[in-house]
């Protein structure tokens, strides 16, 4: 099979002109000077022939056709959702499920708490308290023990509380033998 | 158990109250201890009228103490 040249040569001292003369961009006195010579050289009119033929291919060859940006434009929005699914992949779990799921875990929600308030009732106060204190066992050994531990402030101050008491026994005592020497006496 | 249900009845500062009074004891020389021992077996033989009087002026001095 023969093979074509793409284009066929042109004087050299004439191509670029030739080009400009094909996109009608010479001035008029050039573009009179190239009709000159076409008129004159086969070759360039050959040259010329052959812009006419390969330009406007070229030049729709880079224009690309409408079904081919429909498949681009598909394949973006593709690769747009599937990021946008690897970005979100946990609400992928739930949005589907948003509506029926919002009655459903509150039934779950209220079913817990009320199996754990009837398994865990008698124990739910100790529980508390077990978890929050440790009590040390000397302090729960008897009731005594607490209460010795509740007054130890007192004990260390019974005997001074003890000797104040005294004294304000014995001055009322005092002031009411006077008050009966006074009642006797009058 | 009485003990433990005398723990739940004490309010939170009467618990720290208890809990601070138990580490201190646990510092305490043996010879305090058994002080307060014997001042604790004193206490609970004293007629209930005194036992009261005493409380009542122990708790008269610790507000003042608190106030001042």
């Amino acid at each position: 099979m023969a093979h074509r040249k793409p284009l066929q040569s042109a004087c050299k001292t004439f191509e670029e002109d030739l080009v400009l003369y094909y996109y009608g961009e010479t001035g008029d006195d050039e573009r009179r000077r190239v009709n000159q010579h076409l008129a004159e050289c086969i070759s360039c009119q050959g040259f010329v022939e052959d812009l006419r033929r390969l330009l406007p291919q070229i030049a729709k060859s880079a224009q690309m056709p409408p079904s081919f940006w429909d498949e681009y434009y598909r394949e973006t929005v593709a690769k747009l959702a599937q990021q946008e699914a690897r970005k979100h992949w946990w609400r992928a779990l739930f949005a589907p499920r948003q509506i029926w799921m919002v009655p459903a875990f509150g039934t779950v929600a209220v079913a817990i708490l009320v199996v754990g308030l009837l398994f865990g009732k008698g124990n739910l106060n100790s529980f508390m308290h077990r978890t929050s204190e440790r009590i040390p066992q000397e302090i729960l050994a008897d009731e005594s023990q607490l209460q010795f531990f509740e007054s130890m402030d007192l004990l260390e101050s019974l005997g001074t509380l003890e000797k104040q008491d005294d004294q304000n026994t014995d001055s009322t005592n005092t002031q009411s033998s006077r008050v009966r020497q006074q009642h006797a006496v009058a | 158990m009485a003990a433990n249900d005398n723990w739940r009845n004490l309010t939170p500062t009467e618990k720290d109250k208890v809990q601070e009074n138990y580490q201190r004891w646990q510092r305490l020389p043996p010879r305090d201890k058994e002080h307060l021992r014997d001042e604790w077996n004193r206490w609970q033989r004293l007629p209930k009228d005194e036992r009261d009087r005493i409380k009542q002026r122990y708790d008269r001095q610790r507000r003042d103490r608190r106030e001042d």
